[in-house]
């Protein structure tokens, strides 16, 4: 059996995952300081996401993983080419990571303020740098013969590219927008969905140009297929039940919108997996930077063994934190009056803490 | 791979030393800034006194452990 494609189809399905799964977070760190109109709405923004955060991204850096163990040709190529772009996005990441575990250890506006102002640049910038790299995948870098990319940074900023990165910030954005609808409650909640009917139109927008300029750039046939139609008609759909307020199916649409994105990038570029501007000769394929087929096999049986229970643990943690979060729990509770600066009482085994939200 | 795949075959081609030494050290400060944070707060926190128990609460009542 011909594992190469296969292996494409799962670096294609990983960063579908991350997206979806990370997207939201990210639309949800580029909010926050906007949904929560003070220290304990911001916080509850943030703490949507807190338990998984961490998680999702962790598809990242399986999605990288892969690349360097399926197809390590592509692997180097990219990550050499794209090095300046990927220390920034590695910066953005770090800074975003310790903005979430770092700005509620001190209680000081100052610092919560500036936490907040890395936290909101980080989750724009990743998926923007990201974006950009996709964008630069699909439509071309110069790249020689010995597969070694020939441009400089700049080179990377073509707008195509650019725009592939705009166009993902906005998805985000308004998939952040719907998650915080189903996860807050009250003000909250109203404002999200607010905001989500500002950010809807335009994201609507950026995806039709976006899959409109990627047929164009990619394909030679007239019509769409069928992953670019879902794309256009997801977000369509998106749009209209944002303004419909089917909470629900909107963020259901963002997710089909966000995930029709990322695979017709793939979907267009196969069978190559980066497009070389300088000859199409010099295209990198999944054929020529393939690994072995014994170390094709062998990460076949690790990744039919241990993706099941990711994704076992993974839904079993999103259905641990469920349920709504509500600003009122992060109110700053008023001690009891007789209360010594306190013993805290014994643990008890039945009696679990518990997070808001949980 | 001893003898096989040398150091000098796996360095990348398109990354000046300049930019290598840039980001080496932008990401020496970045860490050092972070861990410097990171030990500020720690040696804050040891010193901090608990925090009053909430009222009414007792053994019993879950209490939210807000993470962030």
């Amino acid at each position: 059996m011909n594992l190469i494609p296969f292996w494409f189809i799962v670096i294609a399905i990983l960063w579908t995952g991350f997206f979806i799964l990370e997207g939201f977070d990210f639309g949800v760190g580029m909010l926050h300081d906007i949904v929560g109109t003070d220290d304990a709405g911001r916080r509850a923004a943030i703490n949507t996401i807190g338990p998984l955060w961490d998680g999702n991204e962790v598809w990242l850096i399986v999605a990288g993983a892969g690349m360097f163990a399926a197809f390590p040709g592509w692997y180097a190529t990219m990550f050499s080419g794209l090095y300046l772009a990927l220390v920034l996005l590695l910066t953005a990441l770090i800074v975003r990571g310790v903005a979430f575990e770092y700005r509620g250890k001190h209680d000081a506006v100052r610092w919560r303020r500036t936490w907040d102002v890395l936290l909101t640049t980080g989750s724009l910038l990743a998926p923007l740098l990201i974006g950009v790299g996709l964008g630069d995948l699909l439509h071309g870098l110069p790249i020689n013969s010995s597969q070694d990319y020939t441009g400089s940074f700049w080179d990377l900023l073509q707008p195509y590219a650019v725009f592939t990165g705009i166009t993902l910030v906005l998805v985000c954005l308004l998939h952040g927008a719907t998650f915080l609808c189903l996860r807050t409650t009250d003000d909250m909640r109203e404002r999200s969905w607010l905001l989500a009917r500002r950010v809807a139109p335009f994201t609507a927008a950026a995806v039709i140009g976006f899959i409109i300029w990627m047929h164009v750039t990619a394909s030679t046939t007239f019509f769409l297929n069928v992953i670019e139609l879902l794309a256009v008609l997801a977000a369509i759909s998106a749009l209209w039940l944002v303004y419909e307020r089917r909470e629900g199916f909107a963020f259901a649409a963002t997710t089909v919108t966000l995930a029709a994105c990322i695979l017709s990038i793939f979907v267009d570029l196969y069978p190559n997996v980066m497009v070389s501007s300088t000859s199409h000769a010099y295209n990198l394929t999944v054929h020529n930077t393939a690994s072995g087929a014994y170390s094709l096999k062998a990460m076949t049986v690790v990744v039919i063994v241990f993706l099941p229970l990711v994704l076992a643990y993974q839904t079993w943690t999103y259905y641990v934190f469920r349920k709504r979060v509500s600003v009122s729990d992060f109110r700053p509770a008023a001690p009891s009056p007789g209360a010594a600066p306190a013993q805290e009482p014994a643990p008890d085994a039945a009696a679990p803490p518990v997070r808001p939200g949980s | 791979v001893q003898g096989i795949m040398l150091t000098k075959n796996g360095i990348s081609p398109t990354v000046s030393t300049t930019w290598l030494w840039i980001s080496l050290v932008g990401f020496i400060l970045l860490y050092g800034t972070l861990g410097t944070v990171d030990l500020i707060l720690m040696l804050r926190y040891s010193r901090k006194e608990l925090e009053p128990w909430p009222a009414g609460a007792d053994a019993h009542t879950p209490v939210p452990a807000v993470q962030y």
